[in-house]
């Protein structure tokens, strides 16, 4: 069977570049050897964080930081898609809403939004289950963790929140849902789709609060709950929804450590959307090999999870392999690969130098990767090759916080192109 | 006007050697206190491989080290048993490695008294077929595994109950002499900047490779070789016993399987900076090219990171002889500064962990005598941990007994108050939130750095990846009151836990070090609050 195009890569580029293919009527495929990275995300959409010309500073209009961006830097991805970068976060917003999973923003401003650790982070579209009206008139923030939950800590949350919503009176809850063992967060979020349980929480919620003095008629919009980011199995559940209009307050779920709620969900929206599309998948399959005629690529070798090889022709591929995750990237001691193509990898700053973990330079090796021209084809490449996502040299998504955005661009251009 | 405490002994150093001293001191009830500058075990007694000498080592370049270590290898095996895995060794001789070597090493271990036997090939690799097909000869000897932060603790522990003071983070800052005699001392606490004042008639140094810049402190000049071993962790027990090249000593001899990774070590080499010693690639290679001799698939493990320690060697009358340290006696001195004029202070020099109880023994029974005090060594007698607490009722070994000693039972009261602190914080280590809340709650433990070296967080497959956050959260009313900000103690604790993984950054090591770089950098904007909040 021939596809006109085959996406390497399930995560966000990936994913985006096939629904763009069959949006134009392309036959599409997507060859994926593990489930994307998308479940580690927060299910936001970072674009751009911070001003480019200074990196303290939150961006208030991430494309217009990008403008800036490209100009001073034009060999970073995002300097390759200005073309289509509106475009492509509309293109998104559209297919997720179709889904169920609704973000709110948008790529002309940023807006804050707050961790499970208590600390704050900016993004430009966050689903509304992350969305604080107003930090400035929250007069409450309770905070509410579950025993034997080992991922959110109340106290923690709101003693670090001080810096950042100080006036508010922080009160933390602890639900006993009388589970005599770990409690993860995939378990949490099936058993709040439960009305019980859910009722169970609410009334606990609200025993705790009156032993602080915190009746009925205090329940209004200055009062903020904040849950894990665990609120629902799936991306249309109600039940942040029905949280808010029971108790008549904001209610948020924070991400944090993986497995990421929120991170799934937008990776269902996504499935579900190519799916009805037509899109097909092969899972648990890698692609080991090709065959090029006059410069190519006709077939791929596909080794699948059973390790017989599959043969499959493409008008197109686009490769979306991910960094060093996703293993669209290996290092070796010495080097670094491409492993399916070979492409030549560049890594523009030196691999362990004397950098602080966490700074606001950001460690090199994200920004190792292929080099791309601007129709997103690896240089010295192939005709038919495009390439997307974090695989692509300069970008540094943990510093610049542009991961998704970048993976949305260059994937829904190269699906445009390829 | 200043506070002044009094006591009869101070011993400098929180390193194995310094914790052994105030210890017997303890034991035999003189009145002491140890100042450390920073944790203890923060130095070379927990940047080592973990391996309980049989002395077989040694057996052929030195005799007396030999014997010494086969010696308080038995006694150690008695009194330390919670922090020892008594695995036993291999020495496997590889078919490049020469056999005249074996005959020599045989004669020296018999005459050490290190119990050797020629183990059939065969049956060493079904256990542990990971090792290489290309070795000639393999015997056993009576090494063993040491947990050498559980070791200084359960010393510490022991002391304290016996009366010993023990200050960490504290810097001795001055000494005080009269008539050409030790009559006290300055310390300065380092998270607070506070100083006091302390009597004593005797300063024992035993700061190891810092005891040059102890000496410094009264204008003697001490001289210390200070070398450096570099060390690789795997992220699994390649072996079940530990496992020594049988030839002359050299780089990459020693691996020992040590709680669920492994460690493939050393080099050697001389340093002037041991404050700031860390791995270079040149010896991460030499290690891996050594390694793979004796398991071919090396390549192929999981290599989580790589650390260096700095040994304290005694570089005789000031002569070092060459680069490689190796070539100079592990051997310790005391130096009575009674020789310099100075009454009352005695450095130590070099050592082994292997050999610490031993050479704390002959240090007190040397400051005994100066000082005139009578009183026998009970060291080797008195276990660490007695079986009363080691024990449960129906005599199975208490967990929590041999992880922290006679602290153990603070964390089963705490487990019993809260029985839904059961659940495992660290999947790598398998620690619960009981160890990590109680262990916390300590008054030593001042950041999640020390509460590392205690429980073991961060030291397992994901380098702090879940366990940093967890231990954070889970302790959260602890460490807010500690000296240093919480957040500072979680930015430090990860970037110590990444300066081990920079030089062997390839493979899967790099997707985890990305991992862990998106959830604190990308999800928790951690470098941000750092910029912004003056943490």
């Amino acid at each position: 069977m021939k596809y006109d195009v085959v996406v390497i890569g399930s995560g966000m580029s990936g994913m985006i570049a096939a629904a763009k293919a069959v949006s134009r009527n392309k036959n599409t495929l997507i060859i994926t050897k593990g489930q994307g990275i998308l479940p580690l995300t927060t299910g936001c959409i970072d674009i751009w964080g911070y001003q480019v010309n200074n990196p303290k500073a939150p961006a208030l209009n991430p494309y217009e930081e990008i403008q800036r961006l490209a100009a001073c830097k034009p060999e970073h991805p995002y300097a390759r898609v200005l073309d289509v970068l509106p475009e492509s976060i509309d293109f998104l917003k559209k297919i997720l809403k179709n889904s169920g999973y609704s973000l709110t923003g948008s790529i002309y401003s940023n807006q804050k939004v707050l961790t499970a650790l208590g600390t704050e982070r900016v993004t430009a579209l966050a689903p509304e289950s992350m969305v604080v009206k107003d930090f400035a008139r929250l007069k409450r923030i309770i905070a509410v963790g579950f025993n034997r939950y080992p991922d959110f800590f109340p106290q923690m949350f709101l003693d670090n929140l001080n810096t950042i919503i100080p006036q508010a009176a922080k009160i933390p809850v602890l639900i006993d849902l009388d589970i005599k063992e770990t409690v993860r967060s995939n378990h949490l979020s099936l058993l709040l789709e439960r009305q019980d349980i859910l009722a169970k929480v609410e009334e606990q919620i609200r025993v705790q609060l009156l032993q602080h003095g915190i009746e009925n008629k205090h329940y209004d919009d200055s009062m903020l709950i904040v849950l894990p980011a665990v609120l629902g199995k799936n991306p249309g559940s109600q039940v942040a929804k029905r949280l808010r209009s029971n108790f008549n307050t904001q209610v948020i779920g924070v991400p944090g450590l993986p497995p990421s709620i929120p991170g799934e969900h937008l990776q269902q929206a996504l499935m579900i959307f190519l799916k009805r599309q037509g899109v097909e998948f092969r899972h648990n399959s890698e692609v080991v090999g090709d065959i090029r005629e006059n410069g190519k690529i006709t077939y791929l070798s596909v080794k699948d999870s059973t390790a017989i090889f599959h043969s499959v022709e493409a008008g197109s591929v686009i490769l979306a392999a991910g960094s060093f995750i996703g293993g669209g990237l290996t290092a070796k001691q010495d080097s670094m690969l491409e492993p399916i193509f070979k492409l030549p990898v560049i890594n523009p700053r030196h691999v362990g130098e004397d950098v602080p973990f966490l700074s606001l330079e950001g460690q090199g090796f994200l920004e190792a990767g292929v080099e791309v021209d601007d129709k997103l084809r690896p240089l010295k490449g192939i005709d038919n090759l495009y390439a997307a996502g974090s695989i692509l040299a300069h970008g540094n998504y943990a510093s610049e916080k542009s991961g998704l955005g970048i993976a949305v661009a260059t994937g829904y251009k190269a699906g445009s192109l390829a | 006007m200043m506070v002044v405490n009094k006591t009869k002994v101070m011993v400098i150093g929180g390193g194995t050697t310094g914790v052994g001293i105030i210890r017997d001191l303890a034991l035999r009830g003189i009145d002491a206190v140890l100042v450390e500058q920073q944790d203890l075990a923060h130095g070379a007694s927990f940047r080592f491989h973990g391996l309980l000498h049989s002395g077989a080592r040694y057996a052929v370049n030195d005799f007396s080290a030999a014997k010494e270590c086969i010696e308080e290898n038995i006694i150690l095996k008695k009194i330390a048993s919670t922090c020892i895995n008594n695995s036993g060794g291999l020495f496997v001789q590889h078919k490049t490695d020469r056999d005249e070597y074996i005959g020599e090493w045989l004669r020296g271990c018999s005459e050490a008294g290190i119990e050797v036997k020629e183990v059939s090939i065969q049956n060493v690799l079904n256990e542990n077929p990971a090792m290489s097909r290309d070795l000639k000869r393999i015997y056993s000897v009576p090494d063993g595994i040491i947990d050498g932060a559980r070791l200084v603790w359960a010393n510490v522990y022991q002391a304290m109950e016996y009366g010993a003071r023990v200050l960490t983070y504290t810097k001795l800052s001055g000494i005080y002499t009269a008539n050409g005699k030790v009559t006290g001392a300055e310390v300065i606490n380092t998270l607070t900047g506070q100083k006091s004042n302390w009597e004593c008639e005797t300063i024992i140094n035993a700061a190891g490779t810092w005891a040059d810049e102890v000496a410094k402190l009264t204008g003697i000049e001490l001289n210390v070789t200070k070398n450096k071993g570099t060390l690789l962790v795997f992220n699994q027990r390649l072996t079940q016993k530990v496992v020594n090249r049988l030839r002359i000593p050299d780089d990459g001899d020693i691996i020992v399987p040590h709680h669920t990774v492994t460690i493939l070590g050393t080099t050697s080499v001389n340093t002037d900076e041991p404050d700031s010693a860390k791995p270079t690639s040149g010896e991460v290679q030499i290690l891996l090219d050594a390694g793979r001799e004796l398991f071919p698939e090396i390549d192929n493990y999981r290599l989580l990171r790589a650390y260096a320690g700095v040994r304290p060697l005694y570089a005789g009358n000031g002569e070092v002889k060459d680069d490689d340290g190796r070539d100079i006696s592990r051997d310790f001195r005391i130096f009575d500064h009674a020789h310099n004029g100075l009454n009352g202070f005695i450095s130590l020099i070099g050592g082994k962990l292997t050999t610490y109880r031993m050479i704390a023994e002959k240090t007190v029974n040397y400051v005994c005598k100066t000082m005139g005090i009578k009183k026998k060594c009970q060291t080797a007698e008195i276990p660490l941990v007695d079986s009363k607490r080691l024990l449960t009722m129906d005599g199975k070994v208490n967990k929590f007994a041999v992880r922290y000693g006679i602290r153990g039972e603070m964390i089963q009261k705490y487990l019993q108050q809260n029985p839904e602190k059961e659940i495992t914080l660290c999947e790598c280590e398998d620690i619960s939130f009981a160890e990590v809340e109680e262990v916390a709650s300590w008054k030593s433990t001042n950041n999640l750095d020390d509460l590392r070296r205690k429980t073991r967080i961060g030291m397992g497959t994901c380098q702090g990846l879940y366990c940093s956050f967890r231990s954070l959260g889970s302790a959260w009313n602890a460490m807010k009151n500690k000296p240093q900000h919480p957040l500072r103690q979680l930015v430090c604790f990860l970037e110590k836990r990444y300066k081990g993984q920079k030089s062997v950054l390839w493979e899967a090591q790099i997707k985890e070090c990305e991992l862990t770089l998106g959830i604190y950098s990308t999800i928790f904007n951690l470098e941000r609050v750092e910029e912004n909040s003056e943490v």
